[in-house]
């Protein structure tokens, strides 16, 4: 089976040499692609003298969209998996071992999501978010038919036939509402521990605003692509 | 009794267009006419609207705020609607523009990518 690493990247200049060499050192079987979303600072300089594969966005399309770029880029060259892995080098690479051992195994789940939540692991968030996220871990039990406990990892491996799956759907920002849209036309998601380091430069993509909108576009999303589940469940 | 501000036919009346809105909206979105922002922003419009006439002293106060005289007639609800009208039909389009721009961008970027990467791969000497 041959993978695919992405990683989507913006404005993580400071961040992505220490990422790439990290993951270098773990000697993945699959190839690496940088998808770099219309950084404007020294991100696409850098990917060019670490001569890594990358793809670069005109403009700042966002993160969904990289991921999105990062999922074209695989179905045209056919992979058999991806593997997302976030550009701030909160990841650690180490970890996408854990991911292959549950998710290429046989008989397995089509999603594979590094989780902060599944076990103890001394992940401490503001309240505002962990009360968000229990929130959609709940909906993702109620709505999907089993909980995820974190619904807004990066760190994921799918199969072709998620990511193909997902890749058109993409409303919000690719968490619970992939998440349940998966469950929902019948795709099989398991959670694997994983630990989480603090972010050492750049800044995150969310602030106060698309924190508060967050719950209602994601509800939203989720209301929208319910019915979009149910057609390709009734078509698999 | 508190009492609501409109009458019960005008305050229905009003219910079911902030329904049909609704629901439009979501369809709208659905259909990739209309992005999540503007959905968002317009079911927001249409909460505050229904608010507006259920809410007991919600438009006097709101009246009283801008010095108007008292809510007014078929002439103010039709140039409403017909502001509205515009204002969905330019968000979508808006909204069409900008996923128009969003996937243009995505394949420039494929594109300029297969260019490096031919660029790069040895010239063939035969």
């Amino acid at each position: 089976m041959q993978g695919l690493i992405v990683i989507p990247a913006y404005n993580e200049g400071q961040n992505i040499a220490r990422l790439l060499a990290r993951l270098q050192a773990t000697s993945p079987v699959e190839d690496v692609v940088v998808v770099n979303d219309g950084s404007r600072d020294n991100t696409r300089a850098e990917l060019e003298r670490l001569g890594v594969e990358h793809i670069n966005h005109p403009i700042n399309l966002g993160y969904v969209r990289a991921l999105q770029t990062g999922i074209r880029y695989a179905q045209d060259r056919g992979y058999d998996y991806m593997i997302f892995i976030d550009g701030d080098g909160q990841h650690d690479p180490a970890q996408i071992a854990d991911l292959r051992r549950v998710g290429l195994a046989d008989g397995s789940p089509e999603i594979v999501i590094g989780s902060r939540f599944v076990r103890e692991q001394g992940y401490r968030a503001p309240l505002g978010r962990k009360l968000g996220m229990l929130l959609f871990s709940s909906l993702t039990a109620l709505i999907g038919g089993k909980r995820i406990h974190d619904t807004t990892s990066g760190f994921k491996l799918m199969h072709r036939r998620a990511y193909t799956m997902v890749c058109e759907q993409i409303y919000g920002d690719f968490h619970s509402e992939m998440i349940i849209f998966s469950l929902l036309a019948g795709l099989r998601i398991e959670e694997v521990p994983i630990t989480v380091a603090q972010r050492e430069f750049g800044v995150s993509m969310y602030n106060w605003v698309s924190a508060l909108l967050y719950p209602f576009k994601t509800l939203l999303a989720i209301s929208v692509l319910w019915v979009e589940a149910q057609r390709q469940r009734r078509l698999a | 009794m508190t009492s609501l501000p409109f009458s019960p036919a005008a305050t229905v009346a009003v219910l079911v267009f902030c329904l049909i809105g609704a629901a439009a909206c979501v369809m709208l979105l659905a259909r990739r006419k209309l992005t999540m922002g503007y959905t968002l922003v317009w079911l927001g419009v249409i909460a505050g609207l229904a608010a507006l006439v259920t809410v007991p002293h919600l438009a006097q106060a709101l009246t009283g705020v801008v010095a108007a005289q008292s809510p007014d007639g078929l002439l103010r609800l039709l140039a409403f609607v017909t502001i509205v009208g515009f204002l969905i039909f330019f968000s979508m389009k808006v909204s069409e523009l900008t996923q128009r721009i969003e996937d243009l961008a995505q394949r420039v970027a494929l594109f300029d990518y297969e260019q490096r990467r031919s660029r790069q791969k040895p010239s063939d000497p035969s």
